[in-house]
């Protein structure tokens, strides 16, 4: 179980982060949403590790990895795509299982025509389906994914959909993910929590968002989420 | 037109003290860019790339090091090295290391902190994948060195070009010392206050040539236009 307790992070003087209690079960998917500045990426980003709160505390327990985290904008390294997804390869694996594993995942994120170009000359969308590559290589268990994808033209957001939903069945990943399509969050999520001003505003079902949004926040964002 | 053609002359007869300026000069130069990097570059990854307390403080202090004047390193390095001084049992003032010592003193401050500012510009995403991805610490270090490579080979031959033509530094604790210490810049200095235009000029040439090398070894090493095949 995840476990977030009396969380609250600052910045330039103001309170961009505040959040008393989260739970996230074990396989759980969690969709993030709000608008712009409530707080989704800053909360990944603490869940993750790579940004410390000012204040409360963050649990993994009963995990068999570390939790993993796709950045919003993540990074192609200025070597083949070939080796950006074999460099998150960690030990213990032989020659021929490595290239059987990275041929798998650039088959599963549609790259093998890109495995010899650089990664930082991909366009955006082809960016994070390498971001996604690299992290889906292996089984873990705690997945943190801020807005996948974003920047994926249809063909593209159809394919990380579907491998994450797949991956996440799999190997009961516990997913955590910021995004602003509905469809997105409504097709892969089994929890939406909607986050205004660094609060949450709402922690529910899909079904329920939709039909009975409780906040006025709630029924505001529902609206214009035209869903 | 006389200078230019005796100068032409001393390079293709390979004169014997010409030669020998050159080989000080590119085994001071490469000695001491050598060393700098090896202490420059991990500081200046470390500097670009962490955040930690007193770091503006740090960065301020490199910065003040940058601009040292060349006869301000050299005379810091004289009096460590100078009989009295706390290192002149090693009795090597007036020689070569001594040049290397200066110039080391010069240049690591510059490498470190030309490395710094380039890793500070792509190091907290890059950074960011990389943690998030659970990399471990010596790959991240080698990402930081390797995704900037372009622009560090251009901190490199920062380093090479300072070493190359620095006058005052090496004047000081080398002493301009004929089949010794003497470089070409000193070298050039010298001849041309003597009036022996023709040795300055050859002088001047090969130094040109050197940096024209320099630069076309350079963007074979950054390897930066091509996908992988």
């Amino acid at each position: 179980m995840i476990t977030v307790d009396s969380l609250k992070k600052h910045a330039g003087g103001r309170l961009i982060l505040n959040i008393p209690r989260l739970a996230i079960n074990k396989g759980e998917r969690v969709a993030l949403i709000g608008a712009n500045g409530s707080g989704k990426s800053t909360l990944l980003k603490i869940l993750a590790g790579v940004v410390k709160p000012d204040e409360g505390t963050t649990t993994f327990e009963g995990f068999d990895s570390p939790p993993y985290y796709m950045p919003q904008r993540s990074y192609g390294f200025a070597m083949s795509v070939f080796k950006n997804i074999l460099l998150s390869l960690g030990p213990g694996f032989s020659a021929a299982e490595k290239r059987e594993a990275v041929e798998a995942a650039l088959k599963q994120f549609g790259l093998e025509h890109l495995a010899k170009k650089r990664g930082d000359r991909l366009s955006g969308g082809e960016t994070q389906r390498l971001a996604l590559a690299r992290l889906f290589i292996t089984p873990k268990s705690v997945m943190l994914l801020d807005e996948p994808s974003s920047a994926a033209d249809i063909y593209g957001t159809q394919l990380i959909e579907k491998a994450i939903l797949g991956y996440c069945a799999e190997n009961n990943t516990t997913l955590v993910m910021a995004t602003h399509s509905p469809r997105q969050a409504l097709h892969i999520a089994d929890r939406l929590i909607l986050l205004r001003d660094g609060e949450i505003a709402e922690d529910t079902t899909p079904e329920e968002l939709v039909r009975n949004p409780q906040s006025e926040w709630g029924k505001l964002f529902m609206e214009n989420w035209k869903v | 037109m006389e200078a230019f053609r005796e100068a032409f002359r001393l390079i293709v007869t390979l004169n014997d003290e010409l030669m020998h300026i050159l080989g000080v000069t590119l085994k001071m130069s490469f000695a001491s860019v050598l060393l700098s990097c090896l202490a420059g570059v991990p500081m200046g990854v470390r500097l670009g790339a962490g955040k930690f307390r007193g770091r503006s403080l740090v960065m301020r202090i490199l910065y003040t090091l940058m601009g040292m004047p060349p006869v301000v390193a050299g005379l810091i390095v004289f009096l460590l090295l100078s009989r009295r001084g706390p290192l002149g049992s090693l009795e090597l003032l007036f020689s070569v290391p001594a040049m290397v010592i200066a110039q080391v003193v010069l240049i690591t401050p510059i490498v470190t902190g030309l490395t710094a500012s380039v890793v500070a510009i792509n190091a907290p995403a890059l950074l960011e994948t990389a943690n998030g991805l659970r990399l471990p610490r010596l790959t991240k270090l080698r990402l930081l060195v390797t995704e900037n490579r372009t622009p560090l080979v251009s901190v490199v031959l920062a380093g090479f070009g300072r070493a190359i033509a620095e006058v005052g530094a090496v004047n000081l604790v080398g002493g301009n010392i004929q089949f010794k210490t003497r470089v070409m810049t000193t070298a050039i200095m010298l001849e041309t206050s003597k009036g022996h235009f023709e040795f300055a000029i050859a002088l001047g040439a090969i130094l040109i040539l050197i940096a024209f090398i320099i630069n076309i070894a350079a963007s074979f090493f950054r390897g930066d236009s091509h996908d992988y095949g």
